[in-house]
């Protein structure tokens, strides 16, 4: 399996897409799969979320968008198979079972009347089942398989980050072609504003000018307003104006007693101005690489 | 203080600077690499208790100088401030010549509340004539045979302020292309200007830093001047000129742009990087608009 991944924000998934999406948060994943299983069901896809919790619990529904999942699951729209149906062997997770049910739950789809189909489920418990790494990797291959070549469905994999080691999380990534991130806060065409997790923050994308400015007082205030350090990636961006600068001060210096404002992946271009326009200016502001302290 | 040769030179650096450092003060020299040696031999021990920095990169643009003395004099706080300075410039337009004489005008006013002595070394044998002048009218004291005396042609910083302001700006030449900025969006004024500049070989980090100048004007003139904002730009000898001119009349308060924010306020902090960032930016206003001219050198 070679390295090559396209990153998507999930808006913008197409058919086919069988998607790695890692989180380390509720935020994270209200964001991302709140916006898969929404964009499904308000545009006609059949969504099936393999999971044992509730669906008035399911991510980015009820909380924020008010979509209450009852009518889309009486539809038959909506559809949640437990684990213990789709993919259990007395009670060890079987990979050649859940593939065999995902492709049955596909082939229903075609003959019901959606447009797509969504498929999505946190295989968190299934890594950390007694050979659970190697498991997945059977069953990664096999949702490959399955999606990969289909002009209606799309999938997402999602695994807590925190729950998995390092080389796990590489192996398993690496069964992925479509890396799925949060759809922008912002996009005009100019300027892209987007939510990072990992580390928390924005990354900033195109240029920003006075145009921009209260997009972006507004994104950085959101974000700031958590608390924390906070990292800005500016590895796309090409053009930053003397105002938004000021503003990035202006917030490093309001949240200096309980976190740092780092601007990440800075061009050379952007740290020579920072440092000379900064030195004194912008004390608070730290260039950085991206990695968290 | 006028001289002509190293020893006069010497002669007048050495006691004022080894005061300094007997009496315990922050003492810097600013002075051309090229008289270091000699300075730092002469001066023996008590040249370690000297910031020696090289006058040609101190010396690069006045807001850049007057933030260095301001973080020398931060970086010292409660002593007394001594500094041996020889610009040496090698300013060749008339338009930088005027805007060191403001400089030189400006830090009398800048840092009058700072307990500072200051010794302006010139070289009677190389400076030009212009420089002179201007030095003539920025500093209050001239150290003579017989030392220090007061000045009689010492002109108030407001004066000198408003000498350099009162030169009209060079008018546009026919040949200067023209954009008129007609909103707040600016990504088009910067592929304007960046065509224009990368055809005169300016590229890279100066390109960038000329960018950011040119939206930040441009900025301002869309938020506080009167339409019509005009962008102007040509080639003049080996620079590139982008001029910048609205209808409103701007009347600013103080030194607008020359001395670094209040970190915590960071009011006036666009001009003040325009400054940093460009090495000559002349600002013109009146009843009939509001100019500021960026010249960068094309290399």
């Amino acid at each position: 399996m070679d390295n090559w991944f396209a990153e998507r924000p999930v808006g913008q998934m197409l058919p086919g897409d069988h998607a790695w999406f890692s989180y380390s948060g509720e935020d994270e994943r209200e964001q991302v799969v709140g916006a898969f299983l929404r964009g499904g069901l308000l545009t006609s896809d059949k969504v099936i979320y393999i999971t044992d919790a509730d669906p008035h619990d399911l991510p980015g529904l009820r909380e924020r968008h008010e979509i209450e999942p009852d009518a889309y699951l009486r539809t038959g729209q909506l559809a949640i198979l437990p684990p213990a149906r789709a993919g259990l062997t007395a009670g060890v997770f079987d990979p050649d079972r859940l593939v065999a049910s995902l492709e049955d739950v596909l082939a229903r789809a075609e003959h019901e009347r959606f447009r797509g189909v969504r498929v999505t489920a946190d295989m968190t418990w299934a890594v950390r089942q007694r050979s659970g790494r190697d498991r997945v990797l059977d069953c990664e291959a096999g949702l490959d398989r399955a999606i990969a070549p289909s002009t209606t469905a799309m999938a997402i994999c999602q695994i807590d980050r925190r729950s998995c080691t390092r080389d796990e999380l590489t192996a398993l990534k690496q069964t992925h072609e479509v890396l799925v991130g949060a759809d922008p806060d912002f996009d005009d065409g100019v300027l892209t504003i987007t939510r990072t997790f990992t580390p928390r923050g924005l990354r900033l994308k195109g240029e920003l000018d006075g145009a921009r400015h209260i997009v972006f007082a507004e994104a950085l205030r959101a974000v700031t307003a958590q608390g924390g350090d906070i990292h800005l990636n500016v590895r796309d961006l090409r053009f930053i104006d003397l105002g938004a600068l000021n503003m990035m001060a202006g917030a490093a210096m309001r949240m200096a007693a309980h976190g740092t404002l780092i601007l990440d992946d800075a061009s050379p271009d952007l740290t020579e101005v920072v440092q000379l326009v900064g030195g004194r200016m912008l004390p608070w502001l730290k260039i950085g690489n991206g990695e968290t302290q | 203080m006028l001289y002509a040769g190293e020893d006069t030179l010497l002669d007048a650096a050495l006691p004022f600077l080894t005061e300094g450092v007997e009496a315990g003060e922050a003492v810097l020299a600013v002075i051309p690499a090229a008289t270091t040696g000699s300075l730092r031999r002469a001066l023996g021990l008590a040249a370690n208790a000297v910031a020696f920095r090289d006058a040609a990169h101190w010396y690069s643009q006045p807001p850049r100088t007057i933030a260095a003395y301001s973080s020398f004099i931060e970086d010292h706080p409660g002593a007394r401030i001594r500094v041996l300075a020889e610009p040496g410039w090698e300013c060749g337009s008339e338009a930088e010549i005027a805007e060191w004489t403001r400089y030189e005008s400006i830090v009398n006013q800048a840092f009058a509340e700072v307990d500072a002595a200051v010794l302006c070394l010139y070289d009677r044998r190389t400076t030009a004539a212009d420089v002179l002048d201007g030095v003539l009218r920025t500093h209050p004291e001239l150290v003579g045979d017989s030392g220090p005396c007061a000045n009689d042609a010492y002109l108030d910083p407001s004066t000198v302020y408003a000498q350099v302001d009162g030169q009209p700006l060079p008018p546009v030449p026919a040949h200067a292309r023209e954009m008129p900025i007609d909103g707040i969006d600016l990504c088009a004024l910067r592929a304007f200007v960046g065509d224009h500049a990368e055809d005169h070989g300016i590229t890279s980090a100066r390109l960038h830093d000329l960018l950011v100048a040119t939206t930040e004007v441009a900025t301002n003139a869309i938020r506080h001047g009167l339409s019509p904002v005009t962008c102007r730009t040509w080639a003049d000898d080996r620079d590139l000129v982008v001029d910048v001119t609205d209808g409103g009349h701007w009347e600013p308060e103080g030194l607008p742009g020359f001395l670094p924010p209040d970190p915590f306020v960071r009011a006036g902090f666009g001009l003040w990087g325009v400054r940093m960032l460009c090495p000559l930016v002349q600002l013109r206003t009146g009843p009939g608009g509001t100019a500021i001219r960026l010249r960068v050198r094309a290399r």
